[in-house]
């Protein structure tokens, strides 16, 4: 970017400015036609000054210092301007018509006479001040009322298709120059009619223009006439005609229509005379315009080829191409500025083929990078193009010690009149192989694209560029005559454009319409935030999203509440792109309602287990109750029976003390049931105390017992209630037998719970309950009796732990 | 209405920046506030005073980026007149004889263009 911003101001600079001379002080530099004799004369008498070249246009002279000699037509426009501020007339020029009387005895006596003469007409030179001078005398004498320079024009044409005119042809049998011209060519030995013309011709005074007051010795009139110059005041030497009555010398009312009649008068003389330059730069305005458009126009395309490269070693060597030829115009425009034909604008000449022959090359380079899908460093053959392209640049750099590329005669006019030689052919062919064999790889590498009518195209320009270049290199006047850099440029760059859309090269052509056409929801921002890209389903973004982006990429951002935008940071901006999240939130959404259901319901089953666990709470104690009431319902009922009998009983005391007994033993006995069903252990302690309750309470029955529980630790409950069972069992068959004294012993032997009683009278009759029996063979123990010779003992095991069997 | 804007705003601010939004009742598209950063995001506080003091400045600022928030979003954002409705200028259309939020008008069949097309 830079260096294309750099190249436009340097390409103003050079337009605005020219090529700035340095300033030096007392030259005299002559800008009017054939005025060496002139500055010869001057110079004498002159003191200060000397002769000079011009480096400069004459403006940029006389602001320099220097004293310029030009003629009133240009001097004094120029000093209307504000350059120059002394202008010093010294010599009446007139513009006439010179014929040479040894070749032709034509009746010439004004313009109108060249009409049917038939004899060549030439003009002295084909400068612009001598093309401007004809053109007004001429546009004067044919219309002395209303000059305009179609009169004159059309003579000319007239002429020039009859085969009569040309410029630079002093050599003509009839020559338009100055009336001094003439003069001299006659003191020289020819033999030249001056004329001037009976319609009516154009004088132009001759002098120094200059910024700083000049001094003239005296004595320079009369150098003047000896050198054979008219002056100002109208005196003439000899040799000129008698009479200048048709001539008008122009005053200051003149300059404006005369200014008006030669303004583009190279241009027209090109154009309407000579039928030449039609299509092309006719003079320096139109070159320099010309020029600075193709530059500008081919910077724009190679802006827009190189965004459409895919590849960017391509894109580079496009670049390049661009470059090239904007280097090549630009070095062309550059010479156009300079005013004299010296070494310098050789060199720009030998310069254009740096550009010139670096083209093939590049394109040549650019179909071998394309011979690799991959980028890589560099092709093969690289350094042999290289070494072809110097070894070409160098051979017509060096031309001026050589002469093999262009030959020509060194002081001559070596602009047009020069030969080819042999390197030039060689250098040549080299261009042309390298880019025939371009256009050959790329051809060879686009056979399989399908678009065979987009391949005419850049066939059609490859094979017009090596036209265009033999017709130019032949001097076809058609190719001569136009401009050798503007249209090699353009044809490349047709050529070059017109094989990316035939898709010999690639490009990413369609690049924009399919990101336009994929729904990805893509947007690509410049630094900015203007949109560069955009897929066709993605929103516009705006300037607050943009800006909030451009502070925090990482976090997503919600554009609404079904969409997000995420965003990274790519070279020059920024790609966002959006994602619908409505799928989650749906899903979210889903969850909390699954959620809160699952929580109601959660709350439900709650609140369903708070009552089960009632219900169940009430119908295990229910259970339990019952279950309790079986269990307590044959003693509670012997108890009741007790109760009822109590009153008949003779022995009230002992039978009081047996309702009690069996009172403590249902007592006791619930609580071991609710102590059986919470599973716990119970101290051998507690239980003898339970014991020892009933022995006393036996005692008072009447029965002399004694209990001794010999285990202290726990037992297991069930166990115990058996154990108690069988205690108060035992109590209540020896308080029926009067089984006293009763003794027990409760002891752990092995892994076996041992009560042992040993009543006072026959327990064999003794019957325990049915309940006892099956409670004590269900923990796998056992009642049974025993002979002890004397006595007979009851005796009960359980195993320790209690085994549940069945 | 800066008071009505305040209490929409919803914050999006991070320990670095303070950023408010604000969604459309009409469109559903937010609209975000100029950043602004923490004045010391880039510091790190390293004992538990300094922490408190940052904390105390980070909500000072949080209240002015909060105010300069609604500022601009009341150059955004307009109250519909029927249904008192914060709606944003692409959806609030300049009608010939009240200004509506789109939905509005079309149920009140005007027409309008809107602030900010």
């Amino acid at each position: 970017m830079r260096i294309r911003w750099f190249a436009l101001l340097l390409l103003l600079c050079l337009l605005l400015t020219g090529c700035a001379a340095t300033t030096s002080g007392g030259r005299v530099i002559s800008e009017a036609e054939h005025s060496q004799a002139y500055s010869a004369a001057l110079l004498p008498y002159l003191p200060g000054y000397e002769e000079g070249q011009p480096r400069d246009n004459l403006y940029a002279e006389v602001t320099a210092g220097n004293a310029i000699i030009c003629f009133d037509v240009q001097a004094v426009p120029a000093m209307e301007r504000g350059v120059g501020k002394y202008w010093y007339p010294h010599v009446l020029s007139t513009m006439v018509i010179a014929v040479d009387r040894n070749r032709t005895n034509a009746a010439i006596t004004g313009w109108n006479s060249l009409w049917e003469s038939g004899v060549s007409v030439g003009i002295g030179s084909d400068s612009t001040i001598r093309n401007m001078l004809v053109l007004g005398s001429m546009s004067y004498g044919l219309n002395n009322e209303k000059p305009e320079k179609e009169d004159a024009l059309m003579l000319m044409r007239h002429l020039y298709q009859n085969g009569h005119f040309s410029c630079n042809n002093p050599e003509a049998p009839v020559v338009l120059c100055l009336d001094y011209e003439a003069a001299e060519w006659n003191r020289a030995g020819g033999n030249y009619e001056i004329i001037v013309p009976k319609e009516g011709t154009l004088s132009f005074t001759m002098g120094l223009l200059s910024d700083l007051p000049l001094t003239v010795e005296p004595g320079f009139n009369k150098a003047l006439l000896s050198a054979g110059f008219p002056l100002a005041d109208g005196r003439r030497p000899e040799g000129y005609p008698a009479s200048y009555k048709s001539a008008r010398t122009l005053d200051q009312r003149d300059y404006g229509w005369f200014l008006n009649i030669i303004e583009s008068s190279s241009r027209d003389l090109r154009r309407q005379v000579f039928h030449t330059r039609l299509y092309t730069t006719a003079d320096l305005r139109e070159h320099t315009l010309f020029a600075i458009a193709i530059i500008s126009m081919i910077l724009m395309w190679r802006e827009t080829v190189s965004h459409r490269m895919v590849r960017r070693d391509v894109r580079q060597v496009v670049n390049l191409m661009g470059w090239l030829m904007v280097g090549w115009l630009m070095l062309r425009l550059f010479k156009y500025q300079l005013l004299s034909d010296g070494l310098l604008c050789r060199m720009c000449w030998y310069g254009y083929y740096i550009f010139q022959l670096a083209l093939p090359v590049a394109l040549l380079y650019l179909s071998m990078l394309l011979d690799d899908p991959k980028e890589k460093k560099r092709p093969r053959h690289f350094w042999v193009l290289m070494g072809c392209y110097l070894i070409s640049v160098l051979l017509v750099m060096t031309n001026d010690l050589h002469q093999l590329v262009f030959r020509f005669e060194p002081g001559g006019n070596w602009g047009k009149d020069y030969h080819y030689g042999p390197g030039y052919w060689a250098v040549e062919i080299m261009a042309v192989a390298f880019l025939l064999l371009a256009i050959g790889r790329l051809f060879h590498k686009g056979r399989r694209s399908a678009d065979w009518g987009g391949k005419v195209f850049p066939l059609l320009f490859g094979a017009g560029l090596l036209a265009y270049a033999v017709a130019y290199i032949y001097r076809v006047p058609l190719a001569w005559e136009s401009d050798l850099t503007v249209n090699v440029c353009i044809l490349s760059a047709l050529f070059f454009e017109t094989a990316l859309h035939a898709g010999l090269i690639p490009v990413n052509l369609q690049y924009q319409r399919l990101f336009a056409s994929a729904p990805i929801g893509l947007v690509l921002l410049d630094q900015e935030g203007h949109t560069m890209l955009s897929s066709g389903d993605a929103p516009p973004i705006s300037r607050s999203v943009w800006k909030r982006l451009l502070t925090d990429m990482e976090h997503p951002l919600l554009r609404d509440n079904d969409t997000e935008y995420h965003a990274v940071p790519i070279h020059g901006g920024m790609a966002v792109w959006r994602e619908d999240i409505s799928q989650l939130n749906r899903l979210q959404r889903e969850i909390q309602d699954v959620q809160t259901r699952l929580e109601a319901a959660n709350a439900l089953l709650r609140e369903e287990g708070e009552v089960k666990k009632r219900l169940l709470m009430a119908e295990t104690s229910r259970q339990l109750f019952e279950q309790l009431d079986r269990d307590m319902e044959r003693r509670v009922e012997a108890l009741a029976h007790l109760i009822e009998t109590l009153p008949k009983s003779q022995e009230h005391r002992e039978a009081t003390a047996y309702i009690t007994l069996c009172l403590c033993h249902i007592k006791r006995r619930c609580n071991l049931f609710f102590l059986v069903r919470q599973g716990e252990q119970l101290l051998g302690d507690e239980l003898s105390i339970y014991l020892d309750e009933l022995t006393e309470l036996a005692r008072y029955a009447g029965l002399q017992m004694l209990i001794c529980c010999g285990h202290r630790g726990e037992l297991d409950v069930r166990s115990a209630a058996i154990c108690y069972d069988f205690a108060f069992e035992t109590i209540s068959w020896a308080l029926k037998e009067a089984a006293s004294p009763l003794m027990g012993y409760l002891e752990v032997e092995g892994t076996n719970l041992v009560f042992r009683f040993l009543p006072g009278g026959d327990p064999m009759q003794w019957h325990f309950s049915q309940e006892l029996t099956t409670a004590v063979s269900a923990l796998g123990g056992q009642i049974f009796y025993k002979d002890l010779d004397d006595a007979i003992g009851v005796c009960m095991t359980l195993p320790m732990g209690g085994e549940v069997r069945g | 209405m800066i008071n009505l804007l305040s209490s929409h705003l919803e914050d999006c601010s991070t320990p670095q920046y303070f950023c408010f939004a604000i969604r459309c009742e009409v469109c559903g598209e937010f609209w975000y506030s100029s950043s602004i950063p923490f004045s010391k995001a880039a510091q790190a506080a390293e004992y538990r005073e300094k922490r408190e003091l940052y904390d105390a400045i980070y909500q000072r600022e949080k209240q002015r980026a909060r105010l300069a928030a609604s500022k601009e979003a009341r150059e955004r954002f307009s109250l519909c007149p029927i249904c008192r409705r914060l709606v944003c200028d692409s959806c609030f259309l300049i009608c010939d004889e009240m200004d509506l939020c789109r939905e509005c008008a079309e149920r009140m069949n005007e027409h309008g263009e809107p602030v900010a097309p």
